[in-house]
C-alpha cells in the first residue's frame, strides 16, 4: 500500500489555475494527496454489479491522521491510517449504506430509513427512524448537536438533537458546519446562491457560466466562504458533465466574488455520494476514484506566486466513468 | 446452439415489439403502478430463501440477505431478467420459489421458474403497464429522447442500453433527481436521489404513450360546481405536479414569490415529494366534510412561500353566483400571512378581482366563509390563493359555487328587513323589520347548493317573527333565507354554525 501511495505522489507536478467564468479573483489551488486505498479484496473491495459499480460511497477526515471510508460494497466502515493507507479498524453494517459523518467521537451512518450511530469501535448506539416519505436521501449532516438529512429538494430536515429524536423540521437549503444554510437554483446558463445565515441574514447572488448548468451541489460554508460543487453540462443527451469545485467568497454584506475554481478529474471509477467535503478551516477534500483505488487530496488557496501542485498527471489523464463500465445486463 | 439460440431470441423480442399494443398512460398512473413495488411487503418461508441452489435452466440462485423467514420484507427483490407482478411474485412464494436473486454470474436467472422479481426494465415494464418485459436496450423503441435531461418528469426514464434503467420520480430543476430503480445496490426496488453527474451517459426519454403536454387542456366546470376533495387528487398535467389537483377543472399554481419554495395545495393526507415534512403544520380535524381538505402546507420555512389553486368555471348563467367554502388556519400570530380568492374573467390571463381576503389572524376551527360575483364569463378563473408563514398550515373544504337563489339580485340589499342572530346555531332564526307590519309571509330558506332546506307559511306581528329550525338539524354552512309577503321579496343570507 504504501508503494502504490508514493507512486502517485512522484507523479509529474503541473502549475495549476482554473478561472471562472465571472466574478472571478485569480488564485491558484495548490492540490494535496493526502490519503489513498488501493482496491483490495481484503481492504477496501470494488464490486460490478447489476446498475452500479460499488467501492466507497463517502468519506470522512477523522483527525488524528485518520480517514474513514464507507462501503457501499461491503456495507462496512472502514478506517484507516491516512499516511499508509493500513486499516487500523472496520466494522459491519446490517443495511446498505448511503452516507456518513464522524462528529464527536461517533460516525452517523444514514440509511434507507434511519440514520444509526455507531461508535468508532463500531458500537450501535442510536438509531434515529425519519419519516417513510423522505425517499431517496443520500447525504445527511451534523450540526450543533443535531442530525439532519440534506434533502434532493434542497431542503434540510432536522431529525435529531442531543440524542432526542425530533418531529422532523425542514429548512430551506443544505445546512452547513458553520450554520448557515445554503440553497442553490438553476436556470440555463445561470445559477444562483442563497445564504441564510445563523444571525438571520439572507444573502442572494447569481452567477453565470459558460456552458448550460447541471446541477449545483452544496459542498459547505465557512464564516468567510460558500463551496460548491458546479456541473455545467458538455452534451445534455446523453448526458455528459463536466464538474468544477468552486469558492465564493461571504462576509458580512453577502456573498461576493468567486475565489477559486477547480476542474474535478473526469475519473469516477465507483459510484460515491460524497466526494467532496470541506473542513472547518477551509479546506476542500476531494476523493477521486480509479481504477487503482480512492484517492483523497486537500485543496487550498495559495498566492500566484507560490508553486501549486495539482492533480497527478495519471488521473488527470484519465477519462472514465462507472456508468462507462457498467455490466451488460442484456448481453451475458 | 446458444448462439441459435440467441438469434431466436432476438427475432421473438422483435416480434414482441412490432405485435404488442400500447395503451396510453398517465403520469399518475405510471407513478402508482410503480410505488407499489417500493412498498409491496411479504413474508417468506424458508423454502424462499435459495442459496446458491442449482437451477439447471439458468444457474445458480442465491435470495438476497435482507429478507429473512418470518418477517415481513419490504419492497419488491431484485432479479435479473425478472418481470414479477406484485401477484406472480406472491404465488410464486407459494411455490417455493426464491424470493429474488443475487446471483449475477449468469443471465436471466429469474426465468421465473426458480427464482422471483423484477430487473431494472422488468421494473420499467410494470410501471408503464407493458403486458412483456423491454430489456434496457429495447425500451429505447418505445420511447422518444429528450434533447435535455432537465426536461424529465415523473414516468420517464434515464436509460443506458445494454446496462441499466432508471424510473423518474421527480426532477427537481436543481440538478437532483428522485428516481426509483431495481438494482443490485441493496437488492431491490428503491428510491434512489442521483446527481447529473451520477448520470453520465444516460439518456433521458419518455414513453411514447404516456400523456404528456397535450393532456393540459383546460376544462371550465359548469354551476353548480361543489367538492369536499375527498377523490385521489390527480396530476396537474399543465403544471407537471402529482396529486396537485382536485379534478380535472382545476390546476396548480405556485406563487413565485420569495422565498420560492416547494409549496403546493394537495390534499391533507399527501405524503409526496412536494411537502417534505407533513406532519408538521397539520390541522385538526382534517375536514370540515368528509375526511379530506385542500391544505396548503408551508414546510420548511422559511415564511412567506405562496401557492395558488385555481377553479376553471364557466359562470355565464346570468345573474349573481355564491362562492362558499370552510376555511381553518389554526396560527395564532400568521404574519406574514394573506389569503385571497380571486377572479379571473379572460381565462387566468389577468386577476383583476379580489372577491374575498381573509384578515383574521386565528380560525382555529372549520369556519364558513362565503362571497359573491356578478361575473358571466364563460373562462372564468377562481383562484385560492395564500402566502402563509409556514407554522401551520391552512385549509379549505365544503367548497360550493352555485347560481344565487332568483331574486337575490334585486334584494339582496334590503334594509327595511333584518335577520338575527345570525350567525345562528341552528335552533332558531328571528327576524325584524324596521315598519310595524302584520300579516303572513313564505318563508324559505336554500343552502348553497340551490335546494330548498325548509319552507313554511308564518306569522308576522308587529314586524317581528320567529322560525324553530331545530327539527331540521341544518349542517353548518351558508345559506339564504327568503321571505316573501305582500308581494315583496326579503332575502337575507345567514350562517349556521
Amino acid at each position: 500500500m504504501k508503494k502504490f501511495t508514493l507512486m502517485l505522489l512522484a507523479c509529474p507536478i503541473i502549475a495549476f489555475s482554473q478561472q471562472a467564468a465571472n466574478n472571478t479573483t485569480a488564485l491558484t489551488t495548490n492540490v494535496q494527496q493526502v490519503a489513498a486505498m488501493k482496491w483490495d479484496n481484503n481492504n477496501l473491495i470494488y464490486r460490478q454489479l447489476p446498475g452500479a459499480n460499488l467501492g466507497v460511497t463517502s468519506f470522512e477526515m477523522m483527525g488524528n491522521g485518520k480517514i474513514a471510508f464507507l462501503s457501499d460494497a461491503s456495507n462496512e466502515v472502514i478506517i484507516a491510517d491516512q499516511t499508509t493507507g493500513n486499516v487500523l479498524n472496520r466494522f459491519a453494517l446490517q443495511f446498505v449504506p448511503r452516507d456518513f459523518v464522524y462528529d464527536n467521537g461517533y460516525f452517523y451512518i444514514l440509511g434507507e430509513n434511519n440514520v444509526y450511530a455507531y461508535s468508532e469501535t463500531g458500537n450501535l448506539t442510536a438509531t434515529i427512524p425519519y419519516p417513510a416519505s423522505y425517499v431517496g436521501v443520500e447525504r445527511l449532516a451534523r450540526y450543533n448537536n443535531s442530525t439532519y438529512l440534506l434533502l434532493p429538494s434542497g431542503y434540510s430536515a432536522r431529525i435529531e438533537t442531543d440524542g432526542q429524536n425530533v418531529t422532523p423540521q425542514g429548512y430551506l437549503g443544505w445546512v452547513t458546519q458553520s450554520g448557515n444554510f445554503v440553497y442553490t437554483k438553476l436556470s440555463g446558463n445561470t445559477y444562483s446562491v442563497k445564504v441564510l445565515t445563523t444571525d438571520g441574514k439572507i444573502f442572494d447572488k447569481s452567477f453565470t457560466t459558460d456552458k448550460k448548468v447541471g446541477g449545483v451541489y452544496v459542498v459547505g460554508s465557512t464564516a468567510t466562504e460558500v463551496v460548491l460543487d458546479v456541473q455545467t453540462f458538455i452534451t445534455e443527451s446523453p448526458i455528459q458533465v463536466e464538474r468544477h469545485i468552486v469558492t465564493i467568497e461571504l462576509n458580512a454584506n453577502g456573498l461576493g466574488n468567486i475565489t477559486a475554481d477547480s476542474k474535478v478529474p473526469d475519473c469516477y471509477y465507483v459510484l460515491s455520494n460524497k466526494e467532496i467535503s470541506l473542513m472547518p478551516n477551509g479546506t476542500i477534500m476531494n476523493m477521486v476514484t480509479s481504477p487503482q483505488g480512492a484517492y483523497v487530496f486537500a485543496l487550498t488557496q495559495i498566492n500566484l506566486d507560490g508553486k501549486a501542485q495539482t492533480y497527478p498527471a495519471s488521473l488527470l489523464s484519465t477519462k472514465y466513468h462507472f456508468n462507462d463500465h457498467l455490466i451488460a445486463v442484456d448481453n451475458k | 446452439m446458444k448462439n441459435i439460440t440467441k438469434k431466436f431470441l432476438g427475432i421473438a423480442a422483435a416480434t414482441l415489439i412490432v405485435c404488442q399494443s400500447f395503451a396510453q398512460i398517465t403520469r399518475t398512473q405510471i407513478h402508482n403502478n410503480a410505488i407499489p413495488f417500493t412498498t409491496f411487503s411479504f413474508t417468506t418461508t424458508s423454502g424462499n430463501l435459495w442459496s446458491n441452489v442449482n437451477c439447471s435452466a439458468v444457474g445458480n440462485v442465491n435470495s438476497p440477505s435482507w429478507v429473512t423467514v418470518g418477517k415481513n420484507s419490504v419492497g419488491m427483490p431484485y432479479c435479473w431478467g425478472g418481470f414479477s407482478s406484485l401477484a406472480s411474485f406472491t404465488t410464486g412464494l407459494t411455490k417455493g420459489k426464491s424470493a429474488g436473486d443475487n446471483d449475477c454470474s449468469t443471465s436471466g436467472d429469474c426465468c421465473e421458474s426458480c427464482a422471483l422479481g423484477v430487473d431494472c426494465s422488468g421494473f420499467v415494464s410494470r410501471s408503464w403497464a407493458l403486458t412483456t418485459k423491454y430489456s434496457t436496450t429495447t425500451l429505447p423503441s418505445i420511447c422518444t429522447n429528450y434533447t435535455s435531461a432537465m426536461q424529465v418528469k415523473q414516468g420517464d426514464i434515464f436509460d443506458l442500453p445494454g446496462s441499466h434503467t432508471r424510473l423518474v420520480d421527480t426532477n427537481y430543476e436543481n440538478g437532483n433527481f428522485l428516481l426509483m430503480e431495481s438494482s443490485a445496490v441493496d437488492w431491490k426496488v428503491s428510491y434512489r436521489s442521483y446527481t447529473t453527474s451520477q448520470l453520465s451517459s444516460y439518456t433521458p426519454m419518455y414513453y411514447v404513450k404516456v400523456d404528456t403536454g397535450a393532456t393540459c387542456i383546460t376544462k371550465y366546470a359548469t354551476l353548480p360546481y361543489s367538492t369536499s376533495f375527498e377523490t385521489n387528487w390527480m396530476m396537474d398535467s399543465c403544471n407537471q405536479g402529482a396529486g396537485r389537483i382536485p379534478d380535472k377543472f382545476w390546476k396548480s399554481n405556485i406563487g413565485g414569490t420569495t422565498p420560492n419554495g416547494d409549496d403546493y395545495w394537495h390534499r391533507d393526507d399527501y405524503t409526496g415529494a412536494d411537502w417534505t415534512t407533513p406532519t408538521n403544520g397539520a390541522y385538526s380535524p382534517t375536514a370540515s366534510k368528509g375526511t379530506y381538505s385542500a391544505r396548503f402546507h408551508n414546510d420548511p420555512p422559511p415564511a412567506g412561500s405562496t401557492g395558488a389553486l385555481d377553479l376553471y368555471i364557466d359562470l355565464s348563467p346570468a345573474g349573481s353566483k355564491t362562492i362558499s367554502f370552510d376555511y381553518i388556519h389554526n396560527e395564532s400570530s400568521p404574519s406574514p400571512f394573506a389569503f385571497n380568492v380571486l377572479l379571473s374573467t379572460d381565462g387566468g390571463s389577468t386577476f383583476p378581482t379580489t372577491l374575498m381576503t381573509i384578515t383574521t389572524a386565528m380560525v382555529s376551527t372549520w369556519t364558513t366563509q362565503s362571497c359573491t360575483t356578478a361575473a358571466t364569463s364563460a373562462t372564468s378563473v377562481i383562484r385560492f390563493v395564500v402566502t402563509d408563514k409556514g407554522t401551520n398550515d391552512v385549509g379549505i373544504d365544503n367548497l360550493s359555487i352555485v347560481k344565487t337563489p332568483t331574486g337575490i339580485d334585486e334584494l339582496s340589499n334590503n334594509s327595511n328587513f333584518e335577520i338575527y342572530p345570525n350567525p345562528t346555531d341552528g335552533t332558531i332564526l328571528n327576524g325584524r323589520f324596521a315598519e310595524t307590519v302584520t300579516g303572513h309571509m313564505d318563508a324559505h330558506i336554500y343552502d348553497m347548493m340551490g335546494r330548498e332546506v325548509f319552507a313554511k307559511n308564518i306569522t308576522v306581528e308587529g314586524g317581528n317573527f320567529s322560525i324553530s329550525l331545530a327539527e331540521r338539524q341544518l349542517p353548518t354552512g351558508t345559506y339564504m333565507f327568503v321571505g316573501i309577503m305582500n308581494n315583496s321579496r326579503y332575502m337575507k343570507t345567514v350562517v349556521v354554525r
